[in-house]
C-alpha cells in the first residue's frame, strides 16, 4: 500500500500490518495502582529524608546539611566568603588547613570555585611560594614568612611579610 | 532575578525547534521541554564554537543567533498551528490524572526543600563542576591552560561541557556564580523531566501516562536527595535520556517523527557527562530491536544520530588537540573473572538504593502489563547499560572507591529505561495510515525533518 504520510512525503510502509496489541484494560489499571502506590511511598520516604535531618530552614550555605561534616564544610564556605569580601580584589591567595595538609587539593578546587575575584593559587611548595600574597586558614598558621593580617568570624588571614 | 532571566534565555533558545511540526504537534509540557533542552544544546554548541575559534563569550553574542532563528521560524509555525492542532488532541484531563500530576507537584516541592535547605548539595559542585563553570566563566571562553595544570587534574580536563557551560551562561558579566540558583536547577531538571515524560507519554496516548509520570517524579525526587546530587551532572543527564527515550519511544505514525527531537536530546546526553556517550550508542543501536519496518529503523537511526555523534567527535577532536584527553581515555586494567565477579557484588550491593531494592518495583509494573515485545529496545538499553557499568568498574583498578562514588548514580540510567518500558508496554497500537489526517501539513515547515 503506497500513502502519503503527514509530512506528504511518500512512503510505502503499511502500518497496519504491525503486529500491535494493546494491554488488556485490567493490566493497565492493576500496573497504575501499583505505580500509585509505589509513588505515595516514594514521596514519603522523600519527606522523611528531609525531615530526618531536622528542622527544615534557609540555611547558611548550600552545605550546611550535605555530606559527612556539615559543619567544618559550612565554616569553610563562610570563611571563604568573608576572606573574599576582605582582601583585595585580584590578589594571589592561597586556602590551606595547617593541620591537615593532605586536603590541600580539595581546598584549592573549593577557593578557586568561591572566590572568583582573586587568583587562587595551588599550596605546592607550602608558605615558601612566592607568588602568593594571602593565605586563609581556619587555624593558627605558624610561619616566618607570614603575619596574622585579619582575623575573620571563621579563620584567619595572613599576608606576606 | 537576573538568574532566573538567563534560565529563560536557555528556553528562548531552544525556540527554534517550534519549526518543526513534530514538536508543534506535541503538548504543551513536552514542547517546552523540547525547548529547554535545545536551548541548553544550542548554547553549548555555541560556546564551545567561539572558544574553539578562540572568540570571547559575551551575552549579546551568544542570544543573538538563537533568538534571531527562533524569531525568524516561529512565524509561519504560528500560522500553521491551526491546521496542526487537531492533531495535538491527548485526551482529557481526568480528576485521576490530576492526582497523580499533584504527586508529581508534591515530589518537586520535596526535593526543592531539601536542595534549598542544603541537604542535598553534591561535594562535585563545589569541587569540580562549579570550579569549572567560574574560571570559563572569567575567561569568557574554556580556559584550556587552566583545564591543562596538572594541579587541576581533579577538574577532568576532558569532561563534557555542557553543564559547566550553563553555569559559566548564568555567571557572565557577573562577579560570582549563584550557587543557590545552581543547585535549583536539580529541581528544575526533575520538572523538564517529568514534564517531558508526561507530554510524550500524552502524545503517544498511553493510559498510563499521568502514573508513570508521578512514579518517576517521587522515585528521582528520592533518589536525587540520597545520592545529594544538588547541581551536579545526574539531573540534568537524566534529562537529556528521558527526552531522548522520550522522542524515539512516543510516536504515532513513524518511527523517526521525533527523530530529530532524539538527536538533540542524545547530543546534549553526551555533552552533558561522559556516561551519556555509551548510552547514546546503545540507545541507537536500540532502534533496530523496535517494532518498526526496517526501512524507518535505518531512517530513525540515521537521523537521531547525527546530533550525538557530532557532539561527540567534536568534543573529543578539541580536547585532544589541546592535549586533554583524560576521561575518554581506555582503561588500562584488564578484565577478569574475579575482576567481573567483584564488581557484580559491588554494583549488586549499591543497586539496593539502601531501600531493599525497592525502586526497581518498575520491573513489577512492567511485568504486570505484561507487554514485552514493544518495551523491547528500552529494555536492551536498560540490560545493555548495566552491563557496561559491570565492564567499567570490573577493569577500574580502584574499583571499590569507584562503585561506592558513583554506582548508585550510574544505575539511574537503566531505571529510567525500565520506566520507558513500561510506559512503551502500556501504550495503545500506532496509528495506522489510513488513520493519520491527511496532509495535515505540506507547508514549508513540513519538510524540515
Amino acid at each position: 500500500m503506497r500513502t502519503n504520510d503527514f509530512r506528504g512525503r511518500s512512503d510505502n510502509t503499511d502500518n497496519t500490518q504491525l503486529p500491535n496489541r494493546p494491554a488488556p484494560r485490567w493490566k493497565n489499571i492493576t500496573s497504575e495502582l501499583l505505580g500509585a502506590a509505589a509513588s505515595l511511598l516514594f514521596l514519603y520516604l522523600s519527606a522523611k529524608e528531609v525531615i530526618h535531618k531536622g528542622p527544615v530552614v534557609r540555611s547558611a550555605t548550600i552545605v550546611s546539611r550535605t555530606g559527612l561534616s556539615p559543619r567544618s564544610s559550612e565554616d569553610s564556605l563562610l570563611l571563604l566568603a568573608e576572606a573574599s569580601r576582605t582582601i583585595p580584589k585580584g590578589a594571589a591567595v592561597a586556602f590551606v588547613n595547617p593541620l591537615d595538609r593532605s586536603k590541600d587539593w580539595l581546598h584549592y578546587a573549593v577557593a578557586v570555585g568561591q572566590m572568583p575575584q582573586h587568583t587562587i593559587v595551588y599550596f605546592t611548595d607550602g608558605i615558601s611560594d612566592p607568588t602568593i600574597q594571602f593565605v586563609i586558614t581556619q587555624a593558627e598558621m605558624d610561619s616566618s614568612q607570614y603575619l596574622q593580617w585579619r582575623e575573620l568570624p571563621h579563620g584567619k588571614v595572613y599576608q606576606r611579610k | 532575578m537576573s538568574f532566573i532571566i538567563r534560565l529563560a534565555f536557555i528556553v528562548a533558545s531552544g525556540l527554534w525547534m517550534g519549526y518543526l511540526l513534530s514538536v508543534r504537534r506535541l503538548p504543551v509540557s513536552a514542547r517546552f521541554a523540547v525547548y529547554a533542552a535545545t536551548g541548553l544544546v544550542t548554547l553549548s554548541v555555541e560556546m564551545f564554537l567561539l572558544s574553539a575559534l578562540q572568540i570571547a563569550w559575551s551575552v549579546a553574542t551568544l542570544v543573538a543567533l538563537p533568538l534571531a532563528a527562533a524569531a525568524v521560524s516561529y512565524l509561519p509555525a504560528v500560522q500553521r498551528r491551526v491546521r496542526t492542532a487537531k492533531f495535538n488532541e491527548t485526551g482529557p484531563w481526568t480528576p485521576r490524572t490530576i492526582a497523580f500530576i499533584v504527586i508529581a507537584a508534591l515530589a518537586a516541592v520535596v526535593l526543592s526543600i531539601a536542595i534549598f535547605a542544603g541537604e542535598a548539595t553534591s561535594f562535585d559542585l563545589l569541587l569540580f563542576w562549579g570550579p569549572k563553570s567560574v574560571v570559563f566563566a572569567r575567561a569568557h571562553m574554556i580556559d584550556v591552560q587552566f583545564l591543562a595544570d596538572p594541579h587541576n587534574s581533579l577538574m577532568h580536563s576532558d569532561y563534557p561541557p555542557l553543564l559547566p557551560f550553563s553555569y559559566a551562561w548564568t555567571m557572565l558579566g557577573k562577579a560570582g556564580l549563584n550557587w543557590w540558583g545552581v543547585i535549583g536547577m536539580t529541581p528544575l531538571f526533575l520538572i523538564l523531566t517529568a514534564a517531558a515524560l508526561h507530554g510524550f507519554a500524552r502524545y503517544a496516548r498511553s493510559p498510563m501516562a499521568s502514573s508513570i509520570t508521578a512514579l518517576f517524579a517521587s522515585l528521582y525526587a528520592y533518589l536525587y536527595i540520597v545520592n545529594a546530587v544538588g547541581g551536579n551532572g545526574e539531573s540534568a543527564l537524566i534529562f537529556f535520556e528521558a527526552l531522548a527515550l522520550a522522542a524515539l519511544t512516543c510516536t504515532r505514525v513513524t518511527a523517526d517523527e521525533h527523530a530529530v527531537i532524539a538527536s538533540v536530546a542524545l547530543a546534549g546526553a553526551v555533552l552533558t557527562k561522559v556516561e551519556g556517550a555509551p548510552f547514546a550508542l546503545l540507545s541507537l543501536v536500540s532502534i533496530f530491536l523496535s517494532d518498526w519496518p526496517w526501512r524507518e529503523r535505518v531512517r530513525t537511526f540515521l537521523r537521531a544520530s547525527i546530533g550525538p555523534a557530532l557532539a561527540l567527535i567534536g568534543w573529543i577532536s578539541f580536547s585532544a588537540h589541546h592535549h586533554l584527553l583524560d576521561s575518554y581515555r581506555p582503561l588500562a586494567s584488564a578484565l577478569t573473572l574475579n575482576s567481573t565477579r567483584a564488581a557484580i557484588d559491588l554494583v549488586g550491593k549499591e543497586a539496593s538504593f539502601g531501600i531493599a531494592y525497592l525502586p526497581w518495583i518498575v520491573l513489577v509494573v512492567l511485568a504486570v502489563i505484561g507487554r514485552v515485545r514493544p518495551a523491547l529496545p528500552q529494555l536492551f538499553v536498560a540490560a545493555s547499560s548495566v552491563l557496561f557499568l559491570l565492564f567499567v568498574y570490573a577493569r577500574n583498578g580502584d574499583r571499590d572507591f569507584h562503585a561506592g562514588w558513583s554506582a548508585m548514580r550510574a544505575l539511574l540510567t537503566p531505571l529510567l529505561c525500565l520506566l520507558f518500558a513500561a510506559l512503551a508496554a502500556s501504550r495503545p497500537p500506532r496509528l495506522s495510515q489510513a488513520q493519520i489526517p491527511a496532509a495535515v501539513d505540506s507547508g514549508p515547515g513540513a519538510l524540515a525533518l
